[in-house]
């Protein structure tokens, strides 16, 4: 597997800083996940990687060359999909991923047997034959990621490949990414915090062009608060409460209901439903309704741009 | 570059573009071949290319403005820029499958003067001399296309510019004989050129400083040189409307003249363009 690594790698447009120093290295096989809001810099970073933007300082290795000395050697390592397919809507997709392999210099011999591969894996084998201009948004994505494919780099760059499918779409590029995660290394970016969860094994958050937190997918939902829990419990507060802070739930925001019952809102681990309920059963406080909801990416920023935890991970990288 | 000149072409007879660039040259080169040399009877073939050269002035545009703007606005540049091809492998893989494109109207039209040898004495080294130099014209000026397409992700305003351009370019012989040659002409005239080009480094660097200076600068040279030797302005504006004059070069050899100079003078614009084209497709990657 080979390794990716950035060294404070900065963008700055005439007064706008868009990516503000960041560093960060990819090793493994595994899937990673760049997190971030719109405008956090996610685009102008992964553009900045597979050699279409230039960074205003700061260096890309990939594999041991620099991009921008050796960008030849570099280059072939990464696939990437861009946030816009790059598209020739005027081809059929195997037109197109034949000019694909021509580009990436793909010997002549193994080109048939290339694109063959990647339309099967990508499932675009049906629509082959007809103009990418006639395809629905979904298989556009699918010829985009397959054109990422071709030559088999050993890192895939997908820049936000579910925006604008419908879900039966989404949850099969999920698939696909899934299985591309087998036999390459992936980063792929998102501003949807459940589909990093899903898909990625490790998170890399941005904000403001600033990496502000770098953890597995498990530790980040295992954070305290990493979701936050509603009920709705016969008893009066104090025990409530009590019962609560012995579960470890933080937050904790108690609202009277009337008729004996409160509602209460509090800041779980991602797991720990289960054991508030038995906590509430063996107290005897009956709970009338229970659910929990992830933080919202936005909320997990909030408490890493303003509890200062951000740095404290950020610091580990 | 193979890939790209293929993928060039394609795209080209995909669309209407190569086409209708092909089918205009042709047109103006049959209407020119019946008028001049079947119903005027001029046994001179190089009379046809000589009169045809102003359909550049739609061909060029029109052929020219997807290229790179094309790629631009549909965003394939990205698949460019992140493949390992360089910025000049893509500018001159596009730029010869435009060459290509309009070669082939130029070859059809050169067994014209095969065939009018059959019934009269046509000198046929003017003739081929001259459409040999009419394919260098085109050639040179599919290269100032092909930088007007690099400056712009619209095509039509791709297309606007080369051809404002090379109108000015068509008329510039036209208009050394009105303008007068003293000295204060001199000064207006490169006044004006002084702020074009400001114009232009606003729009490449995106910012007034760098062109303000830019302007001030060529300016002060201009009233340093006004003022110090203003011999130096004298047919200056004549000078300087020659040299843009592209399509002017063309007469020589329809004169019989085999114009090395000319050739250098193509060749030249060829390299000069194309060499600009590529920094702007650079320069996109720079943000």
């Amino acid at each position: 597997m080979i390794k990716v690594e950035v060294r404070n790698l900065t963008k700055q447009y005439d007064r706008h800083l868009a990516v503000d120093s960041i560093s960060f290295s990819i090793e493994t096989g595994k899937i990673y996940g760049f997190l971030g809001p719109n405008g956090a810099g996610k685009s102008t970073t992964m553009n900045m990687i597979a050699g279409c933007l230039a960074p205003t300082s700061g260096q890309v290795l990939i594999a041991g060359y620099d991009l921008h000395e050796e960008p030849r050697e570099a280059k072939r390592h990464i696939g990437y999909l861009p946030e816009m397919p790059p598209l020739y809507q005027d081809m059929t997709p195997k037109e197109f991923l034949s000019f694909v392999c021509e580009i990436k210099h793909i010997p002549k011999a193994e080109r048939a047997d290339v694109i063959a591969d990647v339309m099967q894996r990508t499932g675009i084998t049906d629509v082959s034959g007809r103009l990418i201009r006639q395809l629905s948004k979904g298989y556009k994505q699918r010829v985009g990621i397959a054109q990422a494919l071709v030559g088999y780099p050993e890192f895939i760059m997908l820049d936000e490949p579910t925006v604008g499918l419908d879900p039966l779409q989404i949850i099969e590029i999920r698939k696909l990414i899934r299985e591309l995660g087998e036999k390459h290394t992936v980063l792929l970016s998102s501003h949807i915090l459940s589909e990093v969860s899903e898909i990625c094994d490790e998170v890399i958050i941005l904000s403001k062009g600033r990496l502000v937190a770098r953890d597995t997918t498990e530790n980040l939902g295992a954070l305290p608060g990493g979701s936050r829990l509603f009920m709705l419990v016969e008893g009066d507060e104090a025990d409530v409460r009590a019962v609560l802070e012995d579960a470890g739930a933080s937050g904790i925001v108690i609202i009277p209901a009337g008729e004996g019952r409160v509602e209460v809102e509090a800041e779980v681990e991602e797991n720990a439903k289960d054991r508030i309920f038995y906590a509430f059963a063996e107290a005897k406080l009956p709970i009338r309704e229970m659910r929990t909801e992830k933080m919202s990416l936005e909320e997990i920023f909030l408490r890493y741009t303003s509890s200062g935890e951000g740095e404290g991970h950020g610091g580990d990288l | 570059m193979a890939a790209i000149y293929k993928k060039e072409i394609r795209s080209l007879f995909c669309g209407l573009t190569g086409w209708l660039s092909i089918a205009l040259i042709l047109l103006v080169f049959g209407v020119y071949t019946a008028v001049m040399n079947l119903s005027e009877g001029y046994a001179d073939f190089s009379l046809v290319p000589y009169n045809a050269q102003i359909i550049f002035l739609i061909a060029i545009p029109l052929i020219t403005m997807r290229a790179l703007a094309e790629e631009r606005r549909q965003h394939t540049d990205q698949l460019l820029y992140s493949s390992t091809l360089s910025a000049y492998e893509i500018v001159f893989g596009k730029y010869l499958a435009i060459v290509t494109v309009i070669a082939i109207p130029l070859a059809i039209s050169s067994v014209y003067p095969l065939i009018l040898a059959e019934y009269g004495r046509v000198t046929l080294s003017t003739a081929f001399s001259a459409m040999f130099a009419f394919f260098m014209l085109g050639a040179a000026l599919t290269a100032v296309g092909l930088f007007f397409s690099s400056l712009s992700s619209n095509q039509f305003v791709s297309a606007a510019l080369c051809f404002g351009v090379l109108l000015l370019s068509y008329f510039a012989k036209d208009l050394k004989t009105l303008l007068s040659t003293n000295v204060v002409t001199a000064l207006y005239f490169f006044s004006v050129v002084a702020l074009a080009v400001g114009a232009l480094a606003r729009y490449m660097t995106r910012s007034w400083g760098i062109a303000a200076i830019v302007f001030a600068v060529l300016e002060a040279i201009l009233i340093a040189i006004y003022l110090a030797a203003p011999g130096a302005l004298d047919g200056s504006v004549a000078a300087a409307l020659t040299s843009i004059a592209v399509f002017a070069r063309l007469e020589t050899f329809c004169n019989g003249i085999f114009d090395i100079a000319a050739l250098l003078y193509y060749l030249s614009l060829i390299w000069l363009f194309i060499f600009f084209s590529i920094q702007a497709f650079e320069k996109r990657r720079w943000g």
